[in-house]
């Protein structure tokens, strides 16, 4: 696991390590299976086309999910998330699965963010982020924002 | 079905397969969860409050929420989760069915260790190539190390 | 419905509570749904020396989806409502989430959803798009708050 993060080692423009995910239909089944979120949209194309959509799509609140790993893993155990939102403006479409355990071809998805703000506030050093999940082309389809503590090294 | 594999390759794994039989062995441990019960018992529709009501099953004297004898059945307890890795020359590869003996109860707190073994490898000529059957044994115990269930399955390999 | 007369009859309602028992086996299923190998999550012994003291879950592992099953009837009359009105594609909007406290497997948790706003707007296009935000507070068996969520479900028209 990487180092940990201090609030003394970032500033405003300092970029949160990059987390790169591949959304599978595998993946949507666990998804699914994991929050009890049996909508059809996600694993049913006939579903998904009967709700113009071109086939079946990533649940939104797994890139959710995405985002909040993208900061727990950047700030650490001696970090705190503490405020995470996001909006689920652009689809994103799962590879399919070529056999067990092993997706098609396709594209890979990154989560990103940067540093907008450092502040205390009491005695808590805080951080507020730009984040973002970026398809593989590049567009931002889930754009967001997140607040976490950082440690002080005093 | 065409392999991924050449026929020199296949030849090999073949091999390699027939030496692991009564050799290859893999134990796995599971501690069974109350949402591991429910999440099956919902799975598969099964409504008996046994196995999602604490306080119903309590009352008929466990301790708390029983595992549905079917948990066994699943690839978690006794198929691919627990069985031991062996070289399969083939690409394709069905579930051929099992047996599944129920000794003892088993609640949700419960700590599962499944030890698994091949004991037999059956090769057949069929019209698109060979067919294998590989049949695992597997043993289950709890955290007493009593004997709660036995199981036996097959996995089809097919040309 | 107008959206006007779908805020002047839901917000500020109530739902019942949702339970949800938090286990070991629920916490790493959710941790290994999204891919996150963090030993906080999924290795009682790593989690059992680090600052927690044990295994806990992601952040927003309470939140949607609740892994309760079934939604409490006003939350159900409630998108009905939107969708009904003429709006019949649902899609998740989006989220904002706030953390307080750590959950822990042996935990008990209790959603209590609010209705908080229902908003539309034009796209591009010209369609309508109702918005209907959600707020549910999540509390442990302490009485303790672990976290907060407001979700935006988005509703269109064909």
């Amino acid at each position: 696991m990487a180092e940990q993060l201090y609030w003394e080692d970032v500033q405003e423009g300092t970029e949160v390590t990059p987390l790169s995910k591949i959304a599978t239909t595998e993946m949507l089944v666990r998804w699914a299976t994991a929050g009890l979120d049996f909508n059809p949209l996600h694993y049913e194309d006939a579903n998904a086309k009967s709700q113009g959509q071109a086939g079946v799509i990533v649940h939104g609140q797994l890139k959710r999910a995405w985002l909040v790993q993208l900061m727990t893993d950047w700030i650490g155990e001696q970090g705190a998330l503490k405020r995470l939102s996001c909006s689920f403006r652009g689809t994103d479409t799962p590879r399919g699965m070529a056999m067990i355990g092993i997706p098609k071809e396709g594209e890979t998805w990154w989560c990103k963010g940067s540093v907008n703000k450092k502040y205390t506030e009491g005695t808590d050093h805080l951080v507020e982020c730009e984040i973002w999940v970026e398809n593989g082309q590049g567009t931002k389809t889930t754009p967001g924002s997140a607040v976490a503590i950082l440690p002080s090294k005093g | 079905m065409s392999s991924s594999l050449s026929e020199a390759e296949k030849t090999r794994l073949l091999e390699d397969l027939r030496e692991k039989v009564d050799k290859a062995e893999k134990s796995v441990v599971i501690e069974i969860d109350k949402s591991m019960v429910r999440r099956f018992a919902q799975a598969i529709e099964d409504p008996n409050p046994l196995w999602q009501d604490e306080e119903y099953a309590k009352r008929t004297g466990s301790g708390g929420i029983l595992v549905p004898p079917e948990f066994f059945c699943t690839s978690m307890m006794s198929g691919g989760g627990c069985r031991p890795e062996v070289p399969l020359p083939y690409d394709r590869i069905l579930d051929g069915g099992g047996d599944w003996e129920f000794l003892l109860p088993v609640e949700a707190g419960d700590t599962i260790t499944s030890s698994s073994k091949l004991v037999e490898l059956r090769e057949k000529q069929g019209k698109s190539g060979k067919m294998l059957f590989l049949t695992f044994e597997t043993l289950h115990k709890n955290q007493r190390n009593e004997l709660v269930a036995k199981s036996r399955g097959v996995t089809i390999n097919l040309e | 419905m107008t959206v006007e007369e779908l805020k002047e009859k839901y917000v500020g309602m109530e739902g019942e509570s949702m339970q949800m028992e938090v286990d070991n086996s629920n916490i790493k299923m959710y941790a290994q749904a999204v891919g996150d190998l963090n030993p906080l999550f999924i290795d009682d012994e790593y989690a059992a020396k680090s600052r927690y003291s044990g295994l806990v879950a992601p952040p927003g592992f309470w939140g949607w989806p609740s892994k309760i099953g079934a939604l409490p009837a006003l939350m159900m009359e409630f998108i009905g409502g939107i969708m009904g009105a003429g709006y019949p594609i649902l899609l998740d909007g989006g989220v904002d989430m706030e953390f307080e406290r750590p959950v822990r497997p042996g935990d008990k948790l209790t959603g209590t959803p609010k209705i908080e706003d229902v908003a539309s707007r034009t796209n591009k296009s010209g369609k309508t798009m109702v918005f209907g935000t959600i707020g549910t507070t999540y509390v442990n068996q302490k009485g303790e708050v672990v976290g907060k969520t407001h979700n935006t479900l988005m509703c269109l028209s064909l």
